[in-house]
Parts: structure tokens; C-alpha cells; sequence
């Protein structure tokens, strides 16, 4: 078989040499045996033509060595590609309109297949990066009695429940190190990327900072794009002070220019830049790109002295731990002898429990495991791939009825071809050379717009809820052949029902009979009919998904907030990181409220902790006395200011709010909301009560109302409002400013930036935007799936419409003299209009009838993505219904109105 | 043409290619003249169905060719066997064999030894 393929490949590869060959090959035959006969005695021209005869139709041997040699199948094709291309240069309108529809579908297909590519598919650019293998552990609940800090991401297991979380202490991870016997390295790194000041030149800018263990770029076989990678020599006390560029911020903070050697000041420390990471090289974690790669060393050294915080104790799991696998090592080995030494760094010894109430390790292919990102993105990027896809499907439904109602039109030139010899498998064969041509077509075209869309979603998805995504999506391999694929398959798809469909029948009726009247017409009517119905469905389904995850967004961006966010402007400062510490710190932070709060127009000005929503937040577990028995609880912890509820609209309940009163050296307070008290104090008052939360110990003094925190989705958590200024150790590092403005909050940031940097030119005030504007961004997958469902929802009823329109189009003239007699025959121009808009809206209400049971199953599976409504409510489905209806209407008008306006006589003289 | 000759059997020609080229490269109009000589004339393969039997043979990679010079000093191309050509020769003639012999005894089947 593999000799047969290359020598059918050789051959068509030197195809004039093989005729050539052919030629010469059977000439000297003939010379031959004219030779023979000549010596026999006949004359030499007798003998010349007795050879030639003897031989018989030279012509029909040499094609049947051609065919024996496979090249026949590619003649045909060629004959086939010119045959198409003629036919789709006969009719430019119809070609166009179907390479259209296809790019437009093909198009959004590619732009999504391109997201899910940078986002899931395409490999990391290390070495071997199949044997890498990422570890994380999962624990039944909240494993208290080994961790209270995770300072990296915790999740819930969709399918169990269970806590899930790659964060380990640097016991654990040094143990792992140490003593595994399935790595051949171990790469470790913080799985935070620490917000930073970082300057240059007197240029201060926030960056991202991670730490990576010594081992980590040569583990990973990564090299630099300029200097050098960081060496294990370099994560040690006492090294120097170094970091790694990423290839982003060499461009942007070092202008792209000399970068070995620069020194930059990173939260008040001069940092060393030894090299540049690659290009394609930003990180582990996809979508998340740091600026700096600095040793563990040197990121837990800053923790320590910005924040007085020891990364390294073993109840703070921080780091997120990488294993290459050594050859022959199966994952399942790894993930036993690793959870081992995982058991043994927390103290536990011999076999554990496997209920979940200790940490159990498993381990996932780092492509597969690493995926804030992914998960983030993968209920919305299948749901936007099946949005497309559907899209696709409704551009074929086009492009089939187009060449159906073209297909018909050439009946007789098929018939005359088969009455020729042509066999009909040849003509199908023909036909579906025209269709993947066109899906070809579709598909190149569709690659230009597919780029075009994929950026615009990047776009979108860039603006993200904590810290601007990184996608890289350019073409490559992946892309290029999902479009091909694509390509060819939507051309067979559509084109196989139109081929089959004119083979079908009597062809020798077709010559004898005028083609474009009568029972042909009618069947291609009938497919077209049926194509548009199905579009129809299909736009139902499209739209009422689009519409529920619209209302969603409107719900979402309406819910009640618990504080009133209208002029509130917040921004960020990290003075912690510039070596404000202890009293100048809390100097600091009072001077920023003064200052602030004395602009004119600021009604009001509080400090928080965390944002209010969509930039984190903080838990704990407390102790309430006077709860019998005592209770643990768990709650959601913020530190704010004086001015806290005021400020932000939160009304007081019961009790006091905290105030000016609540200073460094004043007894402790807490002020608790009503969640707390309904969740833990069954709604028995917690005023007077102790709340201890490790070694803080205050009074209740206030209950206030229900505050979102954290999460839009989300109902308030129990949430305990402790003074700033009473925090257990330092004050916090960097701080949350909120302002109410009077009037355009919009209009204030620019007074409030400048006061800010008049306190201190170092301290940069970042992130800076109105409240309203934090929270679209936490909105930013609901606003990106609404409008991207919006979007392809409207396109594929614009190309329903012109499916439609093109169907009834060819129905009215189809039907001109049957028209023509009706209305000779007295029917006034109305009737004729409105039997014509009666069949197009037949067509709609059927398609919406199959739409609606499939809308109804398809939403199910969406309804993990809505908010504050039904998969199956009755609104949206109605909208979308009436939005179909509408729009089919109208593109069924033209063709009506056409049609009243026939002319009887001439209808009749056509006829 | 005599009416000795006997029409070739379907699926005859490319074993008996296969038998000539055994016997030393040929080209294309040597083939012919050796099926004649080996059958005794009895034999005669249509001249231009030849030619597509032998490159149906050469793309199935059982036969080889070469540009060589002919008795008469022209330029020719030259079949020879490939060792999955001889192999094939081998399989088919002992097929052959059998089914003639088969059919040998079948027809010479007398009434008395039914």
C-alpha cells in the first residue's frame, strides 16, 4: 500500500517526465516490431502501418497506463477544480453570498478556537513538557489543624466538593526536594504573583512579582533571551539581590534596550536585572504573566520585612510545586511516593485516613494542572464553542439552500452529462469538489476574520477581574488545521445534501422537460424550506441563551449591593513596600484619610483592607463566647477606617459603628453584620460578646447590615469589621481608599490622584476608578459572555434572514405564472402579499417550534452560569422568540411585495 | 492470427509478465516476444494491453525499471523483476498450477470413475 501511495505521489510529482517516458516508451515498441516486419519482407511504410494497427488505440493504452500509474484521480480533480471555479464565476452573486455566510461562520469559529488554543491546547514552551507534573492536594473541608494561611488560590472540586488547592508550606516543598525518588528535578514557585512598586530611574510603576525557587528556569529548560536565568546559586541568604526580567516589561519599563545590569527598586530595594525570559516564556500559569522572576529566597525575605510575615512557617502554604518526572516514572508512582513525604512533613505517620479529613496529594499534567485560567475560562469557552458551532451550522444551512436552488438550475447539464457516460458517482463526485472549493474558500476568508474576532475577544477577556490577563493568541499548527477541518467539513456537510439530492430521480426526465418548472422546482422549494426552518430553530436556541445570560448581566449589575456605590471612588496604595512601617505607616494612612477627606466635594473617605468587590478577601476562624457551647467560626474578616459605614451607606443595625474611639492602644472592637449573628448566634444579640480570632482579642460593639464582599454572585458572607489600626501585628501594607464624591466621581479622581502623590510622590495611588467601574470589571466574564453570545446570536439570524430571504425570493419566481394566473383571475394584490408572508411565517413558526424544545434542553445545561433567573424563564424566551419572528418577517417581506407586484400579463406571456 | 491461438484467461497477462521478466530484464517489446516464444507461439498477448499491465506491475512495486540500450543501440526501457515481484511469481504460478491441474482432472473425468 505505502509503495503504491509514493508512486502515485512520485508520479504526480514528475508527471511530464512520466509522459515523456510513456511516449518514448511505446515509440520505440512500434519502431521495433516495424523493424521485425521489415525484415519479414513487407515494405518499410507497410511495415510502419501494420505495427501501428497491430498496436491498437495507442491513445486508450497510454490513459490506461495513466490510470494504472494513479494519476487518473488527479486529472479529474483538476478537470473538477476548473469546472468549479468556472461555475462559481458564472454566478458571483450566489458564490459570494455562500463564501460570505461560510467566512462569517468559519470566522467565529477560528476566533474562539484560537482562545481555547492560547488558553488550554497549546503546550508550554519548556522543555519536555509532558513529564512535568503538577502537585496539589484535596482535603474534605478546610484542613485547619496544618494550614491557617494559604496565600495562593483554594477551590472547590466541581464534582465533590472537596477543597482543592496547589499550595504547599516550604517544609513540605524542601522535604519533597530532598527526598523524593521519582523527580529527576523539583521546581518550586510562589503560586502568588506579588503586587509591586517597582522604579526605575525615578519611573515608579506596579508590577507583578514572582518567586521562583533556584532550580526553576533550568528545571524547566528554559533558557534566557538575553544574560542569564536565575541559579539555584542565587536563592540563598546572603545572595545578591537579582531578578529575571519577563520579555513584557523589558519592553515596557526598560525600553527594550540594555537589560543585564539595570538596577530596579522593588518595593524599596535595589534589585539587580541579570536576564530576559524568552518571549513565549510567561510563567506556568497561563494568563498570568509576571513582571519579575525573583528567588524564593529574596520574595520571602520582602514578606518578612514589608509585612512582618514569615512565608516559611509551616501553617502558611504558599508554594505551588512542579516535579519532572524521571524516565520510566509513571504518574501514579510519583503521586505515592510524594504524598508520602507530604504526610510526613505535616507529622502524620503511616497509612491516613482516606475520609478527606487529612490533606490527600494528588498530582495532574502541569498542561492540565495549573489552570486558574483554565478553570476560569472553560464553562465559557465551551459554551461560547458551542455558540459558534451553532453559528457554523445556520452559515451551511445557507450555503446548502443556495446550492439545492443552483443544483436544480443545472439539472439538465447534469443529465446531459450523465447521458454522455459520466457516472454518477463522477458528477456527485463533481459537485462536492464544487462545495469544499467554496468551503475552502469560506475558510480562507474566514481566517482574516476569525484573527480579527479572536482579538477582540482577547480584548475583552483582558480586561479581567484582579489582574489583566496575558493571552497570547497568534496562528499556529493547532489553528491552522481546525481550519482546514473545519473547512473541508462544513464543505461536504453542505454540499453532500444538494449533490445527493440532484442524483436522486429521473434525470432522463430533466432532458426532456422544461428544468425550471414543475416537481423539481417544488422539491427544491420544499429543501429549501426545510434548510431555513432548521436555521430558524437553531437562531431560537442562539437567542434564548443569549438572552439569558444578558438578563444575567442586568441582574448581576442591579442586585443589591448592601452599599450604595454611586460616587464612590477607590484606588490602591502600597505603602507598606516602601518602608513605611509601624507609627509612620499608620501616620501615613491617617494623613491619606485627612487629606483626601479635606478636598472639596469628598463627603467622606474610609480605608479598607480588601475591596469591597472582586479584588480578594480574608477569612479566618473565630471564637465567640457566651455561644454555649463555645463555637469556632468561620468568617470573613475585613479591616477598615472610621468613617467604614458611613462612607460606604452601610446601615447600623444595633450597637455603635467603629469610630475615632478605636485607636492602636483602645480596648479591641469588632463590629459584626446580620449574616453573622442569623448564621452563628441564631439571632440572639452578640453585643458584649468576646470574638477571638487567633491571638486578637475584641468586644462586639455593632451589628450592621448585609455587604457584599468579595464576590458579586455570592449572598454576604459573615462578615466581622475589625479597626485597621487594631490589627494583631503591623498595619496592613497596602490599603484600599474609598471617597464618596459629590456629584461625577469620574470628574474627582484626577484632585484625588494629586493629593494622593502630594502626600508622597513614591507611593503611586493605583488601580484608580469609580466603584461602579470595579465592579463591570468583576462583571467581566458575564459582560464578555453576553455580549459574544449577543453577537453570534444576531449573526446567525442575519444569515437565517438570508437564507430566508433567498428561498422565498426563488419561491416567488418560481411561482410568477401561477401567481400571475391567480391574479388574472382576480385575486387582488393583498391576498397575493399576504399568502406569501402566511408561508414565510408557516416556515418561522415551525422552526421556532423545533427551536423551543432545544432552547428548552440547552439552557439546562447553562444554569451555572445565571444569576437571579431561570434557564426556562418565560421573558427572555418570549423575547427571543418575538426577535426571530420579527426579523423573519421582514426578510420574508421583499420577496412578498415582489410578488404582489407581478404583472399578470406578463407572468402569463412567460409562461 | 490462427485459430490455434488461445485467448488469454483474465489475470493470465501479469503472471505471464511476471514469468518472462524471470528470465532476465526485457523491455516492453521483448516481453511480448518472449510470452510467444516461451508459450511456443501459442499465446499472443494483445500488443497495447501491454503496456498498462506492465505499469500497473511497476506501481505495485513488482517490476523495476531502467533506460538501457536495445539490441539495435536505441534507447529503451528495460522491466526487471524486484524480489517482491519474484516472490509474487512463485505464489501465483503454484496457484496456477493447482487450479490446472485441478481442472486437468476434472475434465478428463470418465463416467466409470464417478
Amino acid at each position: 500500500m505505502f509503495t503504491r501511495l509514493a508512486s502515485i505521489v512520485g508520479n504526480v510529482l514528475r508527471r511530464s517526465r512520466v509522459e515523456d517516458d510513456l511516449d518514448a516508451e511505446l515509440r520505440f515498441h512500434l519502431q521495433a516490431r516495424a523493424e521485425d516486419l521489415a525484415r519479414r519482407g513487407l515494405p518499410r511504410a507497410e511495415a510502419e502501418r501494420r505495427a501501428r494497427l497491430e498496436f491498437g488505440a495507442i491513445e486508450g493504452f497510454k490513459e490506461d497506463c495513466r490510470e494504472a500509474r494513479g494519476l487518473r484521480v488527479f486529472d479529474e480533480l483538476a478537470g473538477n477544480l476548473r469546472y468549479a471555479l468556472r461555475s462559481l464565476r458564472h454566478t458571483p452573486g450566489v458564490s459570494a453570498v455562500a463564501v460570505v455566510s461560510l467566512a462569517l461562520g468559519i470566522g467565529a469559529n477560528i476566533a474562539i478556537f484560537s482562545v481555547v488554543n492560547a488558553v488550554a491546547l497549546k503546550p508550554l514552551p519548556v522543555r519536555d513538557p509532558g513529564r512535568l507534573v503538577l502537585l496539589s492536594w484535596t482535603a474534605k473541608d478546610f484542613p485547619e489543624r496544618y494550614v491557617q494561611d494559604i496565600e495562593g488560590a483554594v477551590d472547590s472540586d466541581p464534582r465533590t466538593g472537596w477543597t482543592v488547592s496547589a499550595d504547599f508550606s516550604s517544609r513540605t516543598v524542601d522535604a519533597i526536594a530532598a527526598h523524593n525518588r521519582v523527580f529527576s528535578d523539583v521546581l518550586a514557585f510562589s503560586e502568588n504573583i506579588a503586587p509591586s512598586n517597582i522604579s526605575i530611574g525615578g519611573r515608579a510603576d506596579a508590577g507583578g512579582v514572582l518567586g521562583v525557587s533556584g532550580g526553576y528556569f533550568d528545571a524547566l529548560g528554559v533558557a534566557a533571551a538575553a544574560g542569564r536565568v536565575l541559579h539555584p546559586s542565587d536563592d540563598g541568604a546572603g545572595a545578591a539581590s537579582v531578578a529575571v526580567a519577563s520579555w513584557p516589561f523589558w519592553q515596557r519599563m526598560l525600553g527594550g534596550g540594555p537589560a543585564v545590569g539595570a538596577v530596579l527598586v522593588v518595593n524599596g530595594t535595589p534589585v539587580t536585572v541579570v536576564g530576559v525570559a524568552p518571549q513565549e516564556f510567561s510563567g506556568l500559569q497561563p494568563g498570568r504573566a509576571p513582571d519579575l522572576y525573583v528567588p524564593l529566597h529574596a520574595y520571602a525575605d520582602h514578606h518578612r520585612r514589608a509585612f512582618s510575615y514569615d512565608l516559611h512557617a509551616p501553617h502558611v502554604w504558599w508554594l505551588a510545586v512542579v516535579g519532572r518526572l524521571k524516565p520510566g516514572v509513571t504518574e501514579a508512582q510519583a503521586r505515592s511516593d510524594v504524598g508520602g513525604l507530604f504526610h510526613g512533613s505535616l507529622g502524620i505517620s503511616g497509612a491516613a485516613a482516606d475520609d478527606g479529613s487529612v490533606p490527600r496529594m494528588v498530582t495532574a499534567p502541569v498542561g492540565r494542572g495549573l489552570d486558574g485560567l483554565r478553570k476560569q475560562f472553560s464553562e465559557i469557552l465551551a459554551l461560547l464553542m458551542a455558540m459558534v458551532g451553532i453559528v457554523l451550522l445556520v452559515a451551511c444551512g445557507n450555503v446548502a439552500s443556495l446550492l439545492v436552488a443552483r443544483a436544480a438550475a443545472r439539472q439538465r447539464d447534469l443529465a446531459v452529462r450523465v447521458s454522455l457516460g459520466a457516472s454518477r458517482a463522477r458528477v456527485v463526485r463533481q459537485l462536492l469538489t464544487e462545495s469544499v472549493l467554496l468551503g475552502l474558500l469560506g475558510g480562507a476568508l474566514g481566517l482574516l476574520l476569525g484573527a480579527w474576532i479572536s482579538q477582540a475577544v482577547v480584548a475583552s477577556l483582558a480586561d479581567g477581574p484582579r489582574e489583566p490577563i496575558a493571552l497570547s493568541v497568534r496562528l499556529d499548527a493547532a489553528v491552522l488545521v481546525f481550519t482546514l477541518v473545519v473547512s473541508v467539513a462544513s464543505g461536504v456537510l453542505f454540499g453532500a445534501v444538494p449533490a445527493l439530492r440532484a442524483m436522486r430521480g429521473d434525470l432522463g426526465r430533466a432532458l426532456t422537460r422544461r428544468s425550471d418548472a414543475g416537481l423539481l422546482g417544488r422539491r427544491t422549494i420544499r429543501s429549501g424550506k426545510l434548510l431555513v426552518g432548521a436555521q430558524v430553530a437553531l437562531c431560537v436556541l442562539l437567542l434564548v441563551g443569549a438572552g439569558l445570560l444578558a438578563g444575567t448581566l442586568g441582574r448581576l449589575q442591579h442586585v443589591t449591593l448592601g452599599f450604595n456605590p454611586q460616587g464612590i471612588v477607590v484606588l490602591k496604595v502600597q505603602p507598606g513596600l516602601n518602608e513605611y512601617a509601624d507609627d509612620r505607616l499608620g501616620a501615613y494612612y491617617e494623613g491619606l484619610q485627612r487629606a483626601v477627606g479635606a478636598l472639596p466635594g469628598v463627603r467622606g473617605v474610609a480605608l479598607t483592607q480588601h475591596g469591597l468587590i472582586g479584588s480578594g478577601w480574608s477569612q479566618g476562624m473565630a471564637e465567640l463566647s457566651g455561644a454555649a457551647p463555645l463555637k469556632r467560626v468561620r468568617f470573613w474578616r475585613q479591616w477598615v477606617s472610621e468613617g467604614f459605614f458611613e462612607t460606604l451607606g452601610i446601615p447600623l443595625v444595633a450597637g455603635r459603628r467603629l469610630g475615632p474611639e478605636d485607636g492602636r492602644i483602645a480596648p479591641h472592637a469588632v463590629v459584626v453584620n446580620r449574616r453573622f449573628v442569623r448564621d452563628y448566634l441564631h439571632g440572639e444579640s452578640p453585643l458584649g460578646r468576646t470574638f477571638k480570632d487567633g491571638d486578637w482579642v475584641g468586644t462586639v460593639v455593632g451589628v450592621v447590615g448585609d455587604a457584599k464582599y468579595g464576590s458579586l454572585r455570592d449572598e454576604a458572607p459573615p462578615t466581622a469589621y475589625l479597626p485597621y489600626r487594631q490589627s494583631a501585628r503591623q498595619y496592613p501594607a497596602s490599603m484600599i481608599l474609598h471617597a464618596r464624591v459629590e456629584g461625577d466621581a469620574g470628574a474627582a479622581v484626577g484632585e484625588i490622584r494629586r493629593a494622593v502623590l502630594a502626600l508622597d510622590p513614591a507611593v503611586p495611588p493605583i488601580m484608580i476608578q469609580t466603584q461602579q467601574e470595579v465592579i463591570n470589571r468583576a462583571l467581566f466574564a458575564e459582560r464578555t459572555l453576553a455580549a459574544l453570545s449577543g453577537a453570534f446570536g444576531l449573526l446567525a439570524l442575519a444569515l437565517a434572514s438570508v437564507g430566508l430571504f433567498g428561498t422565498m425570493s426563488y419561491a416567488v419566481a418560481r411561482r410568477t405564472g401561477e401567481i400571475g394566473v391567480r391574479m388574472a383571475l382576480g385575486a387582488p394584490r393583498p391576498a397575493v402579499l399576504r399568502m406569501v408572508l402566511r408561508e414565510t411565517m408557516a416556515i418561522a413558526a415551525a422552526g421556532v417550534a423545533v427551536g423551543l424544545p432545544l432552547a428548552w434542553l440547552g439552557s439546562r445545561l447553562m444554569a451555572g452560569l445565571l444569576f437571579g433567573l431561570s434557564p426556562h424563564d418565560p421573558g427572555t424566551i418570549g423575547g427571543a422568540v418575538s426577535v426571530v419572528l420579527a426579523v423573519t418577517l421582514a426578510s420574508g417581506a421583499l420577496p412578498a411585495i415582489r410578488a404582489s407586484r407581478v404583472d399578470p400579463m406578463t407572468a402569463l406571456r412567460e409562461e | 492470427m490462427t485459430t490455434r491461438d488461445a485467448a488469454l484467461l483474465p489475470g493470465t497477462l501479469d503472471l505471464l509478465i511476471l514469468k518472462a521478466l524471470s528470465l532476465g530484464p526485457l523491455h516492453g517489446y521483448g516481453v511480448l516476444l518472449r510470452i510467444e516464444q516461451i508459450s511456443a507461439g501459442a499465446l499472443l498477448v494483445e500488443q497495447g494491453a501491454l503496456y498498462p499491465a506492465l505499469h500497473r506491475l511497476e506501481s505495485q512495486g513488482l517490476l523495476a525499471t531502467e533506460w538501457g540500450t536495445s539490441d539495435n543501440n536505441r534507447r529503451a526501457k528495460f522491466y526487471s523483476l524486484t524480489p517482491t515481484g519474484r516472490q509474487r511469481l512463485r505464489e501465483e504460478s503454484q496457484g496456477w498450477q493447482r487450479l490446472a491441474a485441478a481442472m486437468a482432472a476434472a475434465l478428463g473425468a470418465r463416467r466409470e470413475e464417478v
